[in-house]
């Protein structure tokens, strides 16, 4: 009875493949955290691909693809990020002092090197040399000294998965505020259009008046991203797809081609707030 | 033996994949079109010309979740698509005349494949949302001729790590 049924053996492996292929990514999508297997080939393949990142990256920096101006040496671009890291750590220690903010809740950055990049285009995702021993999170914004770039979608100890906003899947949207004349105008960044190299802003109010080169930055109103992380510039605007809002092609500030440091932000602010909301689901005991 | 040295053929053409060739490539340089390196694919190809479709489809199936697990969002995709290019490989190479023409025209067909095969998936469960028509023009079709090139220098390999251990088992695809 049951011989009939494997007879034609190879109809039926390729049927239990699909079956399995199809449980599988529905089982691993979209979860929280990693077994201890993948956490250690994502360190051992991170590990390996930084052997070879670093003098492909200085290679390309000879060719002329450094993202930065300056005379392109690895050393100098190091000195570059830092002076800016300084910069910008002098600027927000001002800033905060004269807002008459806590000293705790003072922002940090982790400077990682990108080892490796996924091949295809259609999950666009770089891999970090700084992990959850570093003190990088999984959702934390990533940026490079020009703007935001994306998030971590993964971290194990060693290595983090940084998920670039270029990425063409279903991403949750970041929460983004165009500085318009005056006042902020709230909007969700939802995808990008390879063709025209821009990030999509959506669910814009009707009736804001929205010009050429206005900033997009981060809202501060997100529960998970620090705000005035500089995005990029309106560019064009259209009509929404819900008819009542408005679509705003936003240019990037941050070059995606090529990326060898980027900064990883942490907000403890922010993370406060994460903590305090994993509590709360704790105590009712309806979240996981 | 020959199966360890294939294994750090393959790991280090992995490695190659994500980090020196993601410099080289056109995306890098501000191009619209877009080289998907598949070297691994490449090399599972060969191989199973060579060793047969079971073998193809172990090693296409190893490599596979490698990639999988260390690029992907979702474990599957790419530990099916290049364990069944394996395998069809190896039955493409039972089918014709063997050479080195045979081996050029399985690559470049089982390449395509294998592109559509993993964009479909993704597209499928909605991990992409790129329309067709640009995965296609400016994705694949680059990607497939690119690889078809750079699959020679690998199809030497292969067959030099072959023909070094089983001196006079290899005269297939001269």
């Amino acid at each position: 009875m049951f011989m009939r049924l494997f007879a034609n053996r190879r109809l039926f492996v390729t049927l239990l493949a699909v079956i399995l292929l199809v449980v599988s990514i529905g089982l691993t999508r979209e979860r929280g955290g990693l077994t201890w297997a993948e956490a250690g080939l994502k360190n051992a393949g991170a590990w390996l691909s930084g052997w070879l990142a670093t003098p492909s990256q200085a290679v390309a920096d000879w060719f002329g693809g450094d993202v930065v101006a300056g005379d392109g040496s690895e050393s100098d671009r190091i000195l570059q990020l830092k002076a800016e890291v300084a910069r910008l750590k002098q600027e927000n220690d001002n800033l905060k002092e004269v807002a008459g903010y806590d000293k705790e809740d003072k922002r940090s950055y982790i400077t990682a090197k990108t080892v490796a990049r996924s091949p295809d285009r259609w999950n666009d995702r770089v891999v970090i040399d700084r992990g959850k021993d570093d003190g990088v999170k999984k959702g934390m914004p990533v940026i490079t000294e020009e703007g935001l770039i994306g998030r971590v979608s993964a971290a194990t100890d060693h290595m983090a998965d940084v998920q670039l906003m270029t990425d063409s899947g279903s991403t949750p949207g970041i929460a983004a505020q165009v500085q318009a004349k005056g006042k902020n105008v709230f909007g969700l960044i939802e995808g990008y259009d390879a063709k025209k190299k821009r990030l999509l802003l959506k669910k814009v109010p009707d009736g804001a008046e929205l010009k050429k080169g206005q900033l997009v930055v981060t809202s501060g109103l997100s529960d998970l991203f620090p705000g005035d992380l500089l995005i990029g510039t309106v560019d064009e605007v259209t009509r929404g797809e819900f008819g009542v809002d408005r679509m705003v092609y936003v240019k990037p500030a941050a070059r995606f081609e090529q990326l060898h440091y980027v900064m990883v932000v942490r907000d403890p602010a922010k993370i406060h707030v994460e903590e305090h909301r994993k509590e709360l689901n704790k105590r009712k005991g309806g979240g996981d | 033996m020959v199966v360890w040295i294939l294994t750090g053929f393959l790991s280090f053409l992995f490695l190659l994949e994500g980090t020196v060739l993601q410099y080289v490539a056109p995306q890098a340089w501000g191009s619209p079109l877009v080289w998907i390196p598949q070297l691994v694919t490449s090399g599972v190809i060969i191989l199973s010309l060579y060793r047969g479709r079971k073998s193809g489809m172990i090693f296409g199936f190893c490599f596979g979740l490698i990639h999988d697990v260390i690029y992907a969002q979702a474990l599957g995709v790419y530990a099916f698509s290049t364990a069944a290019i394996g395998y069809v490989a190896g039955l493409i190479s039972r089918q014709f005349f063997s050479g080195p023409l045979v081996a050029l025209m399985t690559t470049g067909v089982c390449q395509a494949v294998h592109l559509l095969m993993s964009y479909g998936w993704f597209r499928l469960f909605n991990m992409t949302e790129m329309p067709w028509k640009m995965a296609l023009f400016y994705h694949i079709i680059p990607s497939v001729l690119i690889n078809m090139v750079v699959a020679y220098p690998i199809y030497r390999g292969v067959r030099w790590i072959l023909k070094r251990s089983h001196p006079h088992s290899v005269q297939l695809f001269d």
